[in-house]
């Protein structure tokens, strides 16, 4: 399959899950699941740092429409894909093996993914919370928001990403 | 020149975030100002049409209980109507009695989509302009308060739930009918929290929380919940009184927006109420 329509259809994928079942699914205690993050994240490497982030932009801006949340993912997303490459300069210290293929786990390794993707996730998720409640007294509850919608959206990436390795020993 | 132009280049990837950053920041900080609006207003329709196909799919799993939500409620609609009322003494009242005006009228709408996660949730109905919705209207269910329409199309409409951080519902508590502000702090969509109750006022337990009237929005007396608990406030003589909401907003499935027949001439004689001009 080539490689610009399965990213669409990845892409519709994500926002799917993402708006009519994860955002249904209700955890308590303020938590939310993310999985668009995951989406910028699995994307080639090689991609331009200006087509991730409007790749983020457009992908958020959607999703704002779906949830009506008007704008707060598009934010966080553009943030996301913003820091991408900064963030995998720190972590990938090889980088012309990774040119071309996907980034994920299995491509990898379990360490550099989990590095790169827990500070991604870390970032989208300060950022969303902190926009969402854009009340700092407000703090343990911003604190209590993030490490739960952290903790829970990184466990559902982990489930993700099984599929991935799935696909590629098939 | 050059430099500028040096400079552009340079940093035209941060310049290029800085932009679009912008853009989401200013869409989402004014989302409330009439721009904002209008922009909902044209995707909400794109949306509305997604949604509606979704709901419509998992309204099959939940006929049985949206059976018997309707049965009740249409038990207890029938118990109130006039028809249901045997005269005792003639003549009592007729429905186009002049001694009785009618305040307020419903029109029935469908939940597309209610999202409880967020800190502040919206909901999508089926109903918009073409139905009589307006902005401002007040939303409830035949379990207690939902909201305020917040922005409409022709077809669909938004509503701001009691569940988002700004929303300040008049309310009253008890048979007493004690006065204070209903408002949401995020934690969880069962529980609110009412302000502006003096600490010198006994609140007992389970004491009903319902609508005040007082904007006119909403009629006097739709229950909203049952005091749970209460603290004092610190360095406050007030309580800060946690309500358990009637609504299970996971369960939401139907509402009713209220048309208040008396809206304007509300707010024209409140308008008419003169400013006292600090000296």
């Amino acid at each position: 399959m080539n490689a610009i329509p399965r990213y669409i259809f990845l892409c519709l994928i994500f926002l799917f899950f993402e708006v009519f079942i994860l955002n249904k699914v209700e955890l308590g205690m303020g938590s939310q699941l993310f999985i668009l993050p995951l989406y910028i994240m699995l994307l080639p490497f090689e991609t331009s740092v200006f087509v991730l982030m409007l790749i983020g932009f457009f992908l958020g801006i959607f999703a704002d429409i779906m949830l009506n949340t008007f704008g707060i993912n598009a934010s966080s997303l553009l943030l996301t894909a913003f820091l991408r490459p900064i963030i995998f300069r720190i972590f990938i210290l090889n980088e012309e093996n990774y040119v071309t293929k996907r980034m994920t786990i299995s491509n990898m390794g379990w360490a550099v993914f989990n590095l790169s993707y827990g500070l991604l996730l870390l970032i989208y998720t300060v950022w969303f919370v902190l926009l969402e409640v854009f009340r700092l007294s407000d703090w343990l509850l911003i604190l209590r928001n993030i490490v739960l919608s952290f903790v829970a959206s990184y466990l559902l990436a982990q489930i993700i990403q099984l599929f991935f390795r799935k696909n590629k020993s098939q | 020149m050059q430099k500028l132009f040096v400079f552009f280049v340079r940093f035209r990837v941060f310049l290029f975030f800085l932009v679009l950053q912008a853009f989401s920041l200013v869409f989402y900080l004014n989302y409330t100002v009439y721009q904002r609006s209008v922009v909902v207003e044209k995707v909400s329709f794109i949306h509305g049409g997604i949604s509606s196909w979704v709901s419509s799919f998992k309204s099959y799993f939940n006929l049985k209980k949206r059976n018997q939500e309707l049965l009740k409620e249409n038990a207890k609609l029938r118990g109130v109507a006039f028809d249901s009322y045997y005269q005792l003494q003639r003549p009592s009242f007729l429905k186009g009695d002049t001694l009785y005006r009618q305040k307020f009228r419903y029109i029935p709408a469908l939940i597309i989509n209610a999202p409880i996660n967020q800190r502040n949730n919206y909901f999508t109905i089926d109903v918009g302009s073409n139905q009589g919705v307006k902005k401002g209207m007040g939303v409830i269910s035949s379990r207690g308060i939902v909201g305020i329409v917040f922005s409409v199309s022709e077809n669909y409409s938004i509503l701001k739930s009691i569940l988002t951080s700004d929303i300040n519902i008049d309310v009253i508590i008890g048979r007493k009918e004690i006065r204070g502000m209903l408002k949401w702090d995020g934690k969880t969509h069962k529980i609110g929290r009412v302000f502006g109750v003096s600490t010198d006022i006994s609140i007992p337990k389970w004491s009903e929380v319902k609508t005040q009237g007082s904007t006119g929005i909403f009629p006097k007396g739709v229950l909203i919940g049952k005091v749970l608990s209460k603290q004092h406030m610190e360095d406050q003589s007030l309580w800060d009184i946690n309500v358990l909401f009637h609504e299970d907003f996971t369960l939401l499935h139907s509402v009713y927006i209220i048309k208040s027949l008396e809206i304007n001439e509300i707010n024209r004689i409140q308008r008419s109420i003169p400013k006292i001009e600090s000296e």
